[in-house]
Parts: structure tokens; C-alpha cells; sequence
């Protein structure tokens, strides 16, 4: 094992201090706090309002009864759907002694012109064959689809029992709708919420890991670049070492991250609060549920996560003079952290696997991998503590060998320095 | 010993792969004067200066602040001047100085009151509130020069300190750095203009292709590399004076008479006899400048145009 460099010393936090009070305090760092929640707003909350506004007022669709008594048993079956499940509304259409295609040549007319969406023809074949064709202005709308379908569905089945001779309850008992729904096969019926809910969450959360990972870690390599290019550098290393003021930028911006985290959490919780959502009248399946397993190690794999990306992001900081110089080295440690996104949904399919156990005890990838696999399926105690085990691990091997690059890269002006030059550094004393 | 030379540098080498940037460096800078560290551009003054700073460590030799080694001395007992230096350009002025007290291990009071008080000496008061970015360069490098003294040091280094600096300000440092010695503190500048170096310090060392070429008091370097020389004006036949027991060489040059002596002759004696052949108006022990010295020295050998910063630490 490397030797370590001696613990930090209480210079750390008059550094630690100044990053955390000038990001804070900066316009930006409200700006990027608020547009988040904007966003969580935008999408909650405005797919359901739009969905409101769109439904309220759809055209009506004509109905060409053939058959004659099949309109009241359409109508009945629209009447009885809840308000949002019904989609347009139904007008009889009469032939009144016109031919099919005299009727039809007339309502593509009217159907153009806008009074209703389209028209649907209603015959004795249609109803035998079950074949329904629905003339639309647009064929491509989405109101087209759902609701008018299911409706005719069961309006069809109905008619044909009843002309089987059931009666009204019988054939009430016989279409019962199936409510089919997933929860969680756990014996913690707390646990037990819907299954797409959960799933959203999970992703949402593991988007979020992965987004402050990349985000916050290009903030500690944007503040080595800038403290190099401002020439403050040296002021500051003839008092504090190298090593101090390596750490003390990594804790600053990584407590910058928690502020941040912890302002949205607490938003998150007020939204999602039961009084909150009904005032916001949204519906039950939009509500995001947390659940208290994936809500505690979320701050666990952020921060160690962070420790990780943010100490490799430092020291390419350190290498270089521009973000331009920068920029590839900093997209292949970026590609790190996207590569384990890529394997999302693989291990989602299958989170027990093997190769799933495999991909989230890889250190650079456990922060997104182990996190989303307690998200979905809580894994073994001991995988979750090994995985742990082997970031610090790994943590700390990776800050001895950065702050053997970052105390001579600091100095470093003029050219980019090349590969071999770098593996140079770590043997200067 | 300690007491009397608080930095002591003996001996020391610091290789890079393809080039040695100091080599056998030795000089003991005594308690309160200016010591120079003159020398072209490349000769490795920088990096002498961040070895003293432990920024970087020594290959070979060793370097003692108060007589302990410059890795245990407390580097708070120096205030550090760079070469490179700048600030955070988007903190406010008294911000900044209070974070540069912290790091020098002062606390949040004391910085404070300190900072304020330097800014109302440096006509600067106004400013406290202001951004860094919004200050002029020179007012920009009055707040880095707080920041170096901020703790109080014993010992100050500055690092090409004069280095874009107008004439006010240049002066306004100059008489700073000169009620820093009086105070019994001690100073290292390092510069390559000559004239600065001549007026403020008391003793030097020139570096030279990573060596010390010339070290000492500044009297005697002047002394010993001035000669033994007087320069006279007045009225008579020069040509007499050549007869004059220890002159060696007689220059007569825009109506005043340069006259060489050998080295042992006491200047008194000459004068004797001159006033006796000679009807003399003024005579003037001549003495170079530092920058005549410096170019004796030096010679052609100087090198110009490389700069040890821009190539950081590594081979240039």
C-alpha cells in the first residue's frame, strides 16, 4: 500500500469555508437550484393539466346505426365511464332514406369541414365480425385511440349477449372489467406500492446520482483550472500544502452538492406531500412514492461517488490550463460514469445476476449500478457493505496518487503536458 | 548563528530530466537586511526561492529557516511574494483578505481588523466592498503585498516584486520594504534590474546558469569589482600625474581625468601628491554600478529570453 499523506490539517477549512460561501452565494448556484424543481413541476403537473384540457372538449364522432338498436347500447356504455376515461362523445347519424355511399360522401364532407372528428359505420357484419372502422379527420390523433375503442369494444360485446338473451346484470357480472396492477413481492407492506411508480423513481433517482456526479465533479476541475489561470495558486500553496487545498475544494463543492440535494429533497417532500398533491389535483399514478431504503443510500453512493469523480476530475483540473486542454481527458473519465447508465436497463431486467454483481462491486461503477439495484431489489446486506468497502478502497488510493500529480500539475504553465510527462510527476518529490 | 542568519541554504541541487535548474547553491541571508537573489531570467532564482518555500524539495543540500529545516520551519514565519501571483478576481476585496489571514493562521477577527487597517494605509478603503475584478492592477498588487504580510512575518520573500508595477506604486513598495527592515526583519528580493537591486539591498547573491557567480555585502562586491579608481577635474597638465607613485593609467575623457591605481595604494597618499602637481577641483572615488558588475560577470553568458516560470517545474 502507497504511503498516505499525512491527515489534513485545520487549514482545510478556511479553504473548504470560501468554496462553500462564494458558490452558495453566487447567482448561478440559485439559478441551477431552482430550475430542477421547475422542471419536477413541468413534468408532474403539466402533463396532467394538459391531458385535462385536452379532454375536455373533443368533437363528437357521428354514428351510422344500421342495425338501429345498437346506438342506445353504445350511448349506456359511454354514460357509465368515468368522466376521463371517455373520450368524444357520440352523436346518432340518421340515413334517412339516403344509400350508404350518398351518406358516407356527405359526412367526409362535414367531416372535413370540422363539425364533428369523424364517423364510424355500425352493420350487421360489423357487429357479427366484430370489424369497426373509424373515419377520421385525423387518423393520427390520439383521441382516435383509447377511449372510443374500449368503449366500442364493450358496447359490442354487450350487444351481442344481449341478443344471446341475457339480461342487464347478467351481462353486467359477464364484462366486469379486470383491474390488473404490479406491486412488490415483499412481506413490508410498505413496500408494497405500484410497480411503475417505482420503477419511474428508481430511474429518476438514478439519473439524478449520475447527473450530480458529472455535474459537480466538472465544478471541482473548473475551480483547479480557474485558481491556475488566476495565478492565486502559489499564494496559497506557500502556506497551505497542495494536499489541504485539494481536499478543501473537494469537500467545499461537494458540501455546495449536498446544500443543493438536500433543498430539492425537501421540495420533493413538500410536493409529494398527500394534501399537497390533491391541491395540485394530481392523479395517483403521476405522484412519485419514495421509498425510505432508496431515499437513505442515495446520499451514501452521491457522496462516495462524488470523493470518487471529483479527486480524478481535480487532478486533470490541475494538469492542464484551459478546459479546452482539458476536455478529453475529462470526457473519458465522464464516459465512466455514462457507462453504467448504458447498462441500465440490463441489469434492471435481471438485478440479481451475476453479471449485474459483477458490474456494481466495480468501484467506478457502483455508485449508479449498486444504488440501482437497491432501488429495484434491495441486494444482500453484504454485497452492499463490500461494495462500500471497495470505494473507500479505492477512494483513498485514488486521492494518494491525484495529490501526487495535483502539487506539481498546479505549477505547471505553458504546453499541455503529455502522458509520459504526467507518469514523470509522480516520482518528483 | 540561527539568530544572526535566519535562512541558510547550503549546498543546493535540484535536477529536472534534461537540465540541472540549481546547482551547488550556497548563501546565508543575515538577520534585518535586503538580500538580493539577482540574476538573468532562467538562472534559477525561482526555483531556489520555492525550495526555500518548501513548495518544492532539494535533490541535494539542505535549507534552514531559523536553523530547522525548511520542511518542519513553520512556513508562517515567511511572507511569500510569488512571481506568479494573482487573487480570486470575483471575491470582494475584504473577503479576500480575511481568507488570506485564515490560511496564514489567523482568525477570522484579527484578519479583519489587520486587513482593514492595511487598506486605510494603502489609500484603499473605499475599495474593501468592491470585487477584486472591478480593482486596477496596481491596486491588485497592493492587496496581494497585504496578503504576504497579513501574519506579521519575521521574514519576507518577494519574487520579482517590482514586476509591472507603475512608478508610484514601485515607490510605495520600495519605502514599505525598506520600514520592513527597519522593524530588524528580513527580506529576500529577487529581481533581474540591477538599479532596484542597487539602491535596496544590503547583501546579494547572483545566480548565473544555476550558480552563484558573485555573493556578499554589497559594499565590498561594489568595492572589489570597482577597482582603484578616483576621477578628478580641475586644471594642469594630466600628463604630470603619471609620474605619481602607484598610478597606473591616466584617461582624460569629457574634461575629467580618470586615474587607475594599483590595487594597495592608499587613495589618501595619491591625493597628496596629485594636489601638489595638480590644480584639483573635485576628486570622486569612482565606483561601478551593479549593473556594470552584473554584465562584467554575466559577460555574454547571460541567458536571455528563457524564463524558469513559464516552464513550471518541469524541463523546459
Amino acid at each position: 500500500m502507497p504511503r498516505l499523506e499525512d491527515p489534513m490539517s485545520a487549514v482545510v477549512f478556511p479553504i473548504l469555508k470560501r468554496e462553500y460561501l462564494t458558490r452558495v452565494r453566487s447567482k448561478a448556484f440559485w439559478i441551477s437550484t431552482a430550475i430542477f424543481p421547475l422542471l419536477m413541476i413541468g413534468f408532474t403537473i403539466l402533463p396532467s393539466v394538459f391531458m385535462a384540457r385536452t379532454k375536455s372538449s373533443p368533437d363528437p364522432i357521428r354514428v351510422v346505426d344500421q342495425v338501429g338498436d345498437f346506438f342506445p347500447v353504445l350511448q349506456e356504455v359511454f354514460n357509465k365511464r368515468p368522466a376521463d376515461e371517455r373520450g368524444a362523445e357520440f352523436q346518432a347519424e340518421d340515413l334517412k332514406g339516403r344509400t350508404v355511399e350518398d351518406a358516407r360522401r356527405q359526412l367526409n364532407d362535414q367531416t372535413e369541414k370540422g363539425d364533428f372528428q369523424g364517423y364510424i359505420l355500425v352493420d350487421g357484419k360489423s357487429i357479427d365480425e366484430g370489424t369497426i372502422v373509424y373515419y377520421a379527420r385525423n387518423p393520427s390523433s390520439a383521441l382516435a385511440g383509447d377511449g372510443t375503442r374500449s368503449i366500442f369494444r364493450e358496447a359490442i360485446t354487450q350487444y351481442r349477449l344481449q341478443k344471446m338473451g341475457l339480461k342487464g346484470p347478467q351481462i353486467e357480472s359477464a364484462t366486469k372489467r379486470l383491474d390488473f396492477d404490479v406491486r412488490k413481492a415483499t412481506n413490508d407492506p410498505s413496500k408494497e406500492e405500484s410497480g411503475v411508480s417505482a420503477f419511474l423513481m428508481s430511474v429518476i433517482m438514478v439519473m439524478m446520482i449520475y447527473g450530480s456526479l458529472i455535474f459537480y465533479g466538472i465544478y471541482v476541475m473548473r475551480g483547479v483550472l480557474e485558481e491556475k489561470s488566476n495565478r492565486i495558486v502559489e499564494i496559497i500553496v506557500s502556506t497551505v500544502r497542495p494536499f489541504d487545498l485539494m481536499m478543501g475544494k473537494i469537500l467545499g463543492i461537494g458540501a455546495v452538492g449536498l446544500t443543493q440535494i438536500s433543498i430539492w429533497a425537501l421540495f420533493a417532500l413538500v410536493l409529494t406531500a398527500p394534501q399537497i398533491g390533491v391541491a395540485l389535483s394530481l392523479s395517483k399514478e403521476l405522484m412519485p412514492t419514495m421509498n425510505l431504503t432508496m431515499l437513505l443510500f442515495f446520499p451514501v453512493y452521491f457522496i462516495l461517488g462524488y470523493f470518487l469523480y471529483a479527486t480524478m476530475y481535480a487532478g486533470i483540473g490541475s494538469m492542464f490550463n484551459s478546459e479546452e486542454d482539458a476536455q478529453q481527458m475529462a470526457s473519458v473519465v465522464t464516459m465512466l460514469i455514462a457507462i453504467p447508465v448504458m447498462t441500465m436497463f440490463t441489469i434492471i431486467k435481471n438485478p440479481g445476476s451475476n453479471l449485474a454483481v459483477g458490474l456494481s462491486m466495480f468501484p467506478f461503477f457502483t455508485p449508479i449500478l449498486m444504488y440501482l439495484r437497491i432501488a429495484i431489489q434491495t441486494p444482500p446486506m453484504w454485497q452492499i457493505a463490500l461494495s462500500i468497502a471497495i470505494m473507500l478502497v479505492t477512494i483513498v488510493f485514488m486521492i494518494w496518487l491525484v495529490s501526487k500529480i495535483y502539487r506539481i500539475g498546479i505549477f505547471m504553465y505553458g504546453k499541455k503536458p503529455t502522458i509520459p510527462e504526467i507518469l514523470r510527476w509522480l516520482r518528483y518529490t | 548563528m540561527n539568530e544572526e542568519f535566519p535562512i541558510a541554504v547550503t549546498d543546493v541541487v535540484k535536477r529536472y530530466v534534461d537540465f540541472t535548474a540549481v546547482d551547488h547553491v550556497s548563501f546565508v541571508v543575515p538577520k534585518g537586511t535586503i538580500f538580493g537573489l539577482l540574476g538573468p531570467n532562467g538562472a534559477g532564482k525561482t526555483t531556489t526561492i520555492r525550495m526555500i518555500m518548501n513548495i518544492i524539495a532539494p535533490d541535494e543540500g539542505s535549507i534552514t529557516v531559523y536553523g530547522k529545516p525548511s520542511r518542519e520551519a513553520a512556513a508562517r514565519s515567511i511572507g511569500y511574494l510569488p512571481e506568479e501571483r494573482g487573487l480570486y478576481r470575483k471575491m470582494k476585496v475584504l473577503d479576500h483578505l480575511v481568507f488570506l489571514g485564515e490560511i496564514r493562521g489567523l482568525n477570522v477577527a484579527t484578519a479583519r481588523t489587520r486587513s482593514e487597517s492595511w487598506l486605510k494605509r494603502l489609500d484603499l478603503d473605499s475599495w474593501k466592498a468592491k470585487k477584486v475584478e472591478e480593482l486596477s492592477k496596481g491596486m491588485q498588487q497592493k492587496i496581494q503585498f497585504i496578503g504576504c504580510v497579513i501574519h506579521e512575518p519575521e521574514i519576507l520573500i518577494l519574487d520579482e516584486p517590482f514586476s509591472g508595477l507603475d512608478p508610484v506604486n514601485a515607490r510605495t513598495l520600495k519605502d514599505l520594504l525598506l520600514e520592513f527592515r527597519e522593524q530588524g526583519k528580513t527580506a529576500i528580493l529577487s529581481t533581474h534590474v540591477m538599479e532596484q537591486a542597487e539602491k535596496l539591498c544590503d547583501h546579494i547573491a547572483l545566480l548565473n546558469r544555476s550558480k552563484v557567480v558573485l555573493a556578499g555585502p554589497m559594499s565590498e562586491v561594489i568595492r572589489q569589482h570597482s577597482g582603484n579608481k578616483f576621477i578628478l577635474r580641475g586644471n594642469g597638465d594630466a600628463a604630470r600625474l603619471e609620474g605619481i607613485e602607484g598610478v597606473e593609467r591616466i584617461t582624460s575623457r569629457d574634461g575629467s581625468i580618470e586615474v587607475d591605481l594599483a590595487p594597495t595604494m592608499p587613495r589618501s597618499t595619491f591625493l597628496r601628491h596629485a594636489t601638489a602637481q595638480f590644480q584639483v577641483e573635485s576628486a570622486v572615488a569612482h565606483e561601478a554600478s551593479l549593473d556594470e558588475i552584473f554584465v562584467k560577470v554575466v559577460g555574454g553568458d547571460a541567458e536571455t529570453g528563457g524564463s524558469d516560470v513559464s516552464s513550471g517545474l518541469s524541463d523546459s
